[in-house]
Formats: C-alpha cells, sequence, structure tokens
C-alpha cells in the first residue's frame, strides 16, 4: 500500500478513464497478492519496479483481449494536437495543462513521462518494467518530452523560452 | 571539454540525474560556453520541471484505497489461516507423540512395577500393610485408601479354593493410589495391582479377548504379567505359575460357574 499512489498514477498514464485505471489498480493488486514470488524489500518504493511490471502485463493482456482501438501506439511519430486557450499559469492551472498535454499523448509516450519524471523511476528501472533496451527507453522519453513540450509551449510560460 | 556532439546525447542524461562525477562537471562547463546546447538543454528543463512541478497530476480516489485494503486484508486473514494450518498440524503431530509416549510410559511402566512389587512380595521384603484372608476385611481396609470403589470376590464360589488371600498394601503409582493384593496358591504368590489412573493402559506380548474385555499376557524374567481393563479399572496379574495364556485364569477361576466368563480366551487376538 506504500506506493498505492504511484501505482494509481501509473494506471492513469496506461487507462485513458479513472474509473479504467481504478479497475486495472484492482487486478494489479490482485496479481500480486496471488504471487508466489514477493521481493523482499525495505521500502515501499523499492517495491515499485515489480508491481509496475505487473501492471503492465496486465494492461496488455487486456488490450490483447479487448483489442482496444481508439489509442494508437505510436514510436516515432505522435498525433500532438493543442487546442488551448490562454491561462494565466497557477499551480492549479499547470496541473491542468500538464495533466491535459500528458493525456493527449499516446500511451506509450504517456506511460514513460509518467515513470521518468512523476514518478523518478530510473531508465533502468524503466527498461526492467518495459521489458527494452535501456536506449529504446532513452529515445522514447525524448520523443515523449518533445511531443509534451510541443503542448505545453503555447499553454506554460516557463516552457516557451 | 566535451564537444557539442558528446554533450546533446547526454542533456536528457544530466536531466535525469544518469550522469555524475567529472563527467558531469566536463557537461556543466559546456554549458557554460556553448549558447546552443544551452538552449536545448533550458528547453527540456523547462519542459521537464513544468512536468514535474504539476506532479501529481492525476488524484487518486480515496475509494481505490478502501477497495484495496479491503483486498489487502482479505490476503491477509487468509494468509494468517495458511500460516496456522501447518501449525496446527505439527502441534497435532507433538500431541499425538505425547499422548503416545504418556500412554506407553503408563503401559511398560505399570507392568514392570507389578512384576517388582510381586518380586519384593516374593522375598518378604515387601510387608503387607494388612494381612488377612478374608476378602471382606481387606475390602473394608483398602475401601477408604483407594480412589475407587473396590469390593473383592469371595472366589471360588461354592468349590475348593485353590488360592487364598494373604493381604493388601497400598501403593503409590506415578503419585496416585494403587492397590496391591496378594494370594498364595500351592504356597507360591499371586500379586493383583490394581489402579484407577485412566493413563494406565492394559498391555502385553500376546492379546485374547473374552466378551467385552480383552487380555494381554506377557513374560519377565520367569514371571508371567496378565493385564485388563475393567469397568475403569486396570490390573496387573503376576505369578511364576507354569502355565500359559488364558489358562492363567482357569486357575482361580476355574469352578463351573465362573468359565463361561472366559469362553473364548482361547482365541488370539
Amino acid at each position: 500500500m506504500g506506493c498505492h499512489s504511484s501505482l494509481y498514477r501509473y494506471a492513469r498514464s496506461l487507462c485513458g478513464e479513472p474509473w479504467e485505471a481504478e479497475e486495472l489498480l484492482q487486478e494489479t493488486y490482485k496479481r500480486a497478492l496471488a504471487a508466489k514470488r514477493k521481493p523482499v524489500v525495505a521500502d515501499a518504493d523499492e517495491i515499485r519496479p515489480w508491481i509496475f511490471t505487473i501492471m503492465r502485463h496486465v494492461w496488455q493482456n487486456e488490450r490483447r483481449r479487448v483489442s482496444r482501438s481508439r489509442e494508437v501506439l505510436l514510436e516515432d511519430r505522435a498525433v500532438v494536437s493543442g487546442e488551448y486557450t490562454e491561462f494565466g499559469i497557477s499551480r492549479k492551472l499547470l496541473v491542468s495543462e500538464v495533466r491535459a498535454a500528458v493525456d493527449s499523448l499516446p500511451v506509450i509516450w504517456r506511460e514513460i513521462i509518467v515513470m521518468r519524471d512523476m514518478e523518478d523511476l530510473s531508465y533502468a528501472e524503466i527498461a526492467a518494467i518495459l521489458g527494452c533496451p535501456l536506449g529504446t527507453v532513452m529515445s522514447r522519453l525524448a520523443r515523449a518530452r518533445e511531443a509534451l513540450r510541443q503542448l505545453l509551449m503555447p499553454r506554460v510560460p516557463e516552457v516557451r523560452r | 571539454m566535451m564537444r557539442c556532439s558528446e554533450v546533446r546525447p547526454r542533456i536528457a542524461l544530466y536531466v535525469d540525474r544518469e550522469v555524475a562525477g567529472t563527467e558531469a562537471l566536463d557537461f556543466e562547463a559546456h554549458l557554460t560556453e556553448c549558447a546552443e546546447c544551452r538552449r536545448e538543454y533550458d528547453e527540456l528543463r523547462a519542459t521537464v520541471d513544468a512536468v514535474r512541478g504539476a506532479n501529481p497530476i492525476y488524484e487518486v480516489p480515496e475509494r481505490s484505497y478502501a477497495a484495496v485494503e479491503g483486498m489487502v486484508a482479505k490476503w491477509e486473514r487468509r494468509q494468517r489461516q495458511r500460516r496456522w494450518v501447518p501449525a496446527v498440524a505439527a502441534a497435532a503431530v507433538l500431541l499425538a507423540m505425547i499422548a503416545a509416549w504418556w500412554v506407553s510410559a503408563g503401559r511398560s511402566g505399570y507392568e514392570q512395577f507389578a512384576a517388582q512389587a510381586h518380586r519384593n512380595y516374593a522375598r518378604r521384603t515387601f510387608p503387607l500393610d494388612i494381612a488377612s484372608s478374608q476378602p471382606q476385611v481387606v475390602s473394608d481396609w483398602l475401601q477408604p485408601r483407594v480412589p475407587f470403589h473396590l469390593t473383592l470376590p469371595n472366589y471360588p464360589e461354592g468349590g475348593p479354593k485353590r488360592y487364598a488371600l494373604a493381604g493388601a498394601r497400598l501403593m503409590q503409582y506415578r503419585g496416585e493410589d494403587v492397590a496391591y493384593l496378594a494370594y498364595e496358591m500351592d504356597h507360591k504368590p499371586i500379586s493383583l495391582l490394581i489402579s484407577s489412573s485412566s493413563r494406565i493402559m492394559p498391555t502385553g506380548g500376546e492379546s485374547y479377548r473374552s466378551g467385552e474385555l480383552t487380555f494381554y499376557f506377557s513374560s519377565e524374567q520367569g514371571l508371567r504379567i496378565i493385564t485388563w481393563k475393567d469397568k475403569g479399572l486396570t490390573y496387573a496379574q503376576v505369578s511364576d505359575l507354569d502355565v500359559k495364556g488364558a489358562e492363567s485364569c482357569a486357575i482361580c477361576h476355574g469352578a463351573e460357574g465362573e468359565r463361561r466368563k472366559f469362553e473364548g480366551l482361547g482365541k488370539r487376538i
């Protein structure tokens, strides 16, 4: 339960809707509790790579089952559109803008942004969760951030400079 | 100093704290000198700072905690139960072993105790508390002293007496009072030990059943020991009479009326 918030945020990065994230969260806990081998860790944060991996597997299996079509996995190109109006940039607004921008990213970029920039997982941990080489993590993260920069630039003064 | 071609791929690594030591120092030195790399760094830094500054962007719903807590609590309960199962099984095995030891200790000790009492009596090193050939007199003396009801029968009924009561003594076996009865037949002693302890079970090498009773016959250093349980009392009879198995019973209970009690006793279990 120590990493519940992190896990929920990762679930939100994978699922477009909060209710989907909650379902994924519950299924992940169910799988984690049923796992025969559980990591023995001193800090709740240390369990995150393990339980994030479970969550991703659960999510991937569900995706294959449902064959969702509304999310398109894009590696090299992003359909990025930013129809924003001008806001003053309070923290509340910053949160709103960033959330809107992150939510508009393809899931494969969204999850890596959440893992790296929000949950502070290392490249190695992300690579383990995604089951891909370190180089893929770096290139995918770079593309995700560039897409995010494009989205945030019109709305967040700090990003404009 | 690092060149731009070395710095550019490291910008993200630096932002993500994946560059350290002298490499980080070289990187920082290059940024102070190179405006183009600095601009690229600032762009990335600003984007990342905006994202990190906005975190958490997703509010965790309270109900998600409740749902998971319920799930975890249920799992923990199951785990505790699972942990109990081997513990309970181990405890059951341990109890069974203790019970087996307890019973076996009671068995073998009682037989040996009876045999030793008999030997002592045979050597006359074992004084009787009451010396009398009258069953009623001995019963009256024993009754207030033992924790069970005891009335000695006047065997054999109606026939010539083949054996005679010699007396009794109160003994202690494992902290409980037991009655030792001495009989004599053809100038040979016969001992009968009676206990009401539920811990003491009859046992022996061979067992024979007669009606509701099971008799166990064993030998020890020339002595024949018969043990049985009847109406909550455990008996051990010891003698050196030269008879085998069920014949022992017929010596004392050989009268016509009594033989019926031991019908089928010759049948070994």
